[in-house]
């Protein structure tokens, strides 16, 4: 028992402690050893009494009993002993009987304890609840035993989000606490984009002889909030795809364009910034720049957040949803930065709609439905998605004039059919899919058949499609807008 | 159950006080045979109880693994699964091959039309009678009334697998085949 | 036990855990290291003290500690179970060889003592893992187990000197015929 902080733990003469103390030296030794291999055991996990009462508030935390079962762990114990006390008779040897007894005192101790309901008062912090992408997040939690009875036998497993993967350290402690003292462990999580709320931490305790286990949640609400920055969206070509159809129209008037369409004779009541100086300053003549005047497309980004676009060739890799949240924030910005209006809108059982806007507001507001819209989780939602109610929703909210660039995996035929049916009631569809299908199984080789031939089937119906696998989204816009210009 | 635990009572009771008092003892002084008879009953049953721990089913509440992010669905697990329920060479499962035999047909039509640039029908109908593939084994996955080849008839009974499931690997390399022939 | 030794092991251990989940790469589900230092030190203990009068007891319960090592390395409580099953017949060997009261029961307590560590070590991997800290619960566990099996070899042994010799086979039979009937029951 060498607890590098617990002065008062290590001169406390609680019986558990004595207990401690009395196990042979062995046990400080091997610590030590354990120190030297096992990596974060000190750093990671304090125990301490809490003499200050610094912040030990002392209201338990609200808790759930899940479960409580006899572990049987000593099953056995007693008809070993009988065993023994049989053999020391017949053979009248009392060493055996003596030895058979002891037996018994362990089966009389199997059966004395149960398994306390653990009283916490649980606190847990992050170092930080606003992280960037990648960042590292530091999550310290504490537990306080506030109720009357000792805990011989406490092991904790945070309620880690879903969303987020734990870097360094388990968020994990086994311990035991007597009441009024805490244990405090930490570990480091990777911010990934979202909102991440922590679910219930378990709480998993033991009577001394471990014959019975209780399994109880307690409900520390804990949350950070994880907003990507919207990328300069500059290098996307996406002018390329906006422009065809509808939207930016061309036109003959002079105007804030930005396409240079040709220069002519100048004419009375020409602007002034109009005028190609350098010509007049190399020839001599007036001549005016005539630029391709465009009227702002309107564009929906919708992306497919159902649960089937959650969905990776590696089960720890990103998901469909990751790349499609991600490629919509670059062609947003990029949008937004081209003077069109842009809104956002997802394919899932949760509503998610921002109307196509333009500004610096709207870009915020973009940029944070993107990040921290329940219907983009980074988990999928519960709910079931009806198809067809999400439609007419989509279709009564949709600006006529709207094109629609359509983020999709494309792992399903329903993705496809929404496509064509957006199609069909008159927006410009354009379907961007990341590709999340591998090919070692049969099963997966199928799939990915499947999922080129839709790709295909959309390209025949007249529907723009381009995917994207290992090269990045700009690397495949760019590719794809050359090949659609030729 | 009740006089045994009577009687249990009893004996630990008589025997304490037997060991505490050296009158009671050689009053009730055991014949030899008695005690090695007790000896031997004790082991027995201490032996059988012993036992019982085979039986133990223990199983301690799993936390799970919350460290780990919800892991994603990698496409095409399920289907997967539902090949490896539909190939296994147990009886039944005859839907569960339709199933599938139906999906794989449809891609399968899919690519041969657009490699031979014919239609649907045509290519329905190469499919079904064998003539899409050189392959025997992918041939006689579509068409019922053509045998697998005996090559595969063989290692599927040597393997202990299904012909279908054989069918079924050689039915997604012809796809591959030909898909890949429509790409260069 | 060095690393190399431990390492080789956890390759064994993690295939054979295979149906587990693909996520035994992020939580070491193996026994804290202490529970398993703690468990040989006490098999060891128990192996000398039955060693003084039978070397084929103390050779058995050496047997025994090789099965808690492995059954912790494999994070497998099924041999753990075997080991102290080998163990409880080394005492038997032993006490049948005449092993004196004092060294059968160190060795008794430290088997049962070193299987209730070992099998704790297995339960505290698979629920903590060993990258978590659990030297407190360890200790603790050991310190409470190490504890009842004192009391009661001291309370045995006491009363073995306050008889004092005597005739106690009488009694000893009668006491077990009781305990055999109220054991069948309570069952």
């Amino acid at each position: 028992m060498s607890d590098p902080r617990g002065a008062a733990v290590a001169s406390d003469s609680d019986a558990s402690d004595r207990n401690g103390e009395s196990d042979p030296s062995a046990d400080d030794a091997t610590g030590r050893e354990s120190d030297a291999t096992g990596r974060e055991s000190d750093a990671d996990a304090t125990e301490s009494v809490d003499a200050a009462a610094a912040e030990s508030a002392g209201a338990p935390t609200d808790r759930e009993s899940r479960r409580e079962i006899e572990t049987d762990r000593w099953l056995g114990i007693a008809g070993a002993a009988l065993a023994l006390v049989g053999l020391g008779v017949l053979v009248r040897q009392s060493s055996l009987v003596l030895a058979g007894a002891v037996g018994v005192g362990y089966a009389v101790y199997a059966r004395a304890g149960d398994a306390p309901t653990p009283t916490l008062a649980v606190t847990r912090s992050v170092s930080d609840e606003t992280p960037a992408p990648g960042d590292e997040v530091r999550v310290t939690v504490r537990a306080e035993n506030v109720g009357e009875g000792a805990l011989p036998d406490l092991r904790l497993v945070d309620g880690v989000p879903p969303g987020l993967a734990v870097v360094d350290g388990p968020a994990r402690v086994g311990t035991a606490l007597r009441p009024g003292t805490a244990v405090t462990f930490e570990y480091i999580v990777r911010a990934a984009r979202g909102d991440h709320e922590w679910e219930a931490m378990t709480a998993i305790t033991r009577d001394a002889a471990g014959a019975r286990e209780r399994t109880t949640a307690f409900d520390a609400p804990t949350a950070i909030a994880c907003t990507p920055e919207l990328s300069a969206g500059g290098d996307l070509p996406l002018r390329g795809l906006t422009t065809v159809h509808h939207g930016r129209v061309p036109t003959d008037v002079g105007g804030a364009g930005v396409e240079f369409h040709a220069t002519r004779e100048y004419r009375r009541g020409d602007p002034l910034k109009r005028i190609d100086w350098n010509r007049r300053a190399r020839t001599g003549e007036l001549s005016t720049v005539e630029l391709r005047e465009e009227r702002a497309a309107t564009v929906v980004l919708l992306v497919d957040a159902r649960e089937s676009a959650y969905a990776a060739a590696d089960p720890d890799a990103e998901t469909a949803v990751e790349a499609s949240v991600s490629a919509a924030g670059q062609a947003f910005s990029a949008l937004l930065d081209g003077g069109d209006r842009v809104g956002i809108a997802a394919l899932s059982p949760l509503d998610c709609w921002l109307p196509p806007g333009s500004g610096t507001v709207h870009a915020a507001r973009g940029r944070e439905t993107l990040a921290t819209d329940p219907a983009l989780a980074p988990t999928p939602s519960d709910e079931r998605f009806y198809r067809s109610l999400w439609l007419r929703r989509f279709r009564r909210r949709i600006p006529a004039d709207a094109q629609v660039l359509f983020f999709t995996p494309l792992v399903d035929d329903t993705a496809a059919s929404l496509a064509r049916r957006i199609d069909a009631h008159g927006h410009l569809v354009t379907v961007l899919s990341p590709d999340p299908t591998t090919t070692e199984t049969a099963g997966q080789r199928l799939t990915t058949f499947e999922r080129r031939q839709r790709l295909r089937a959309l390209r025949s119906a007249g529907i723009r499609a381009l995917e994207w696998g290992d090269d990045s989204f700009p690397v495949a816009v760019a590719a794809a807008t050359r090949r659609w210009s030729r | 159950m009740r006089p045994l635990a009577v009687a249990g009572v009893l004996a630990v009771a008589v025997g304490l006080l037997a060991a505490l008092d050296r009158g009671v003892a050689s009053a009730i002084s055991p014949t030899s045979t008695v005690v090695t008879l007790i000896g031997v009953l004790g082991v027995v049953q201490g032996i059988r109880y012993a036992n019982a721990r085979r039986e133990r089913r223990r199983v301690p509440a799993d936390p799970g693994d919350p460290e780990r992010r919800a892991p994603a669905a990698v496409p095409g697990a399920a289907l997967d699964e539902r090949i490896a329920r539909a190939a296994s060479p147990a009886p039944g499962g005859y839907r569960d091959r339709r199933d599938l035999r139906d999906r794989i047909r449809e891609v399968s039509i899919t690519a041969v039309a657009r490699d031979r640039n014919c239609s649907r029908e045509a290519a329905a109908a190469a499919v079904d009678d064998g003539t899409w593939t050189d392959d025997g084994a992918a041939a006689a996955f579509f068409d019922t009334r053509t045998a697998y080849p005996l090559r595969v008839r063989l290692s599927a009974g040597v393997r202990g697998r299904s012909n279908y499931w054989y069918g079924l690997r050689a039915v997604i390399d012809e796809i591959e085949r030909i898909e890949s022939r429509g790409d260069a | 036990m060095s690393d190399a030794v431990r390492d080789g092991e956890r390759g064994a251990s993690g295939e054979s855990r295979d149906d587990a989940g693909a996520d035994s790469h992020e939580i070491d589900a193996r026994p804290p290291t202490v529970a398993i230092a703690a468990s040989l030190a006490a098999a060891g203990v128990a192996a000398t003290a039955a060693s003084v009068a039978s070397p084929t007891g103390g050779a058995l319960l050496g047997v025994a500690a090789l099965g808690f090592l492995g059954g912790s390395l494999r994070g497998s409580a099924r041999v753990l179970t075997w080991g102290a099953a080998v163990g409880v017949v080394g005492l038997a060997l032993a006490g049948y060889r005449g092993a004196p009261p004092e060294a059968l029961l160190v060795a008794a307590v430290g088997l049962a003592v070193a299987w209730d560590i070992a099998d704790h070590g297995v339960g505290l991997g698979e629920q903590v893992g060993r990258g978590a800290r659990a030297r407190r619960n360890v200790a603790v566990h050991a310190g409470s187990g190490l504890l009842v099996g004192a009391l009661a070899a001291g309370l045995v042994y006491g009363v073995t000197l306050a008889v004092g010799g005597g005739q106690p086979v009488a009694a000893l039979a009668l006491l077990l015929a009781g305990g055999i009937a109220l054991i069948s029951a309570l069952r």
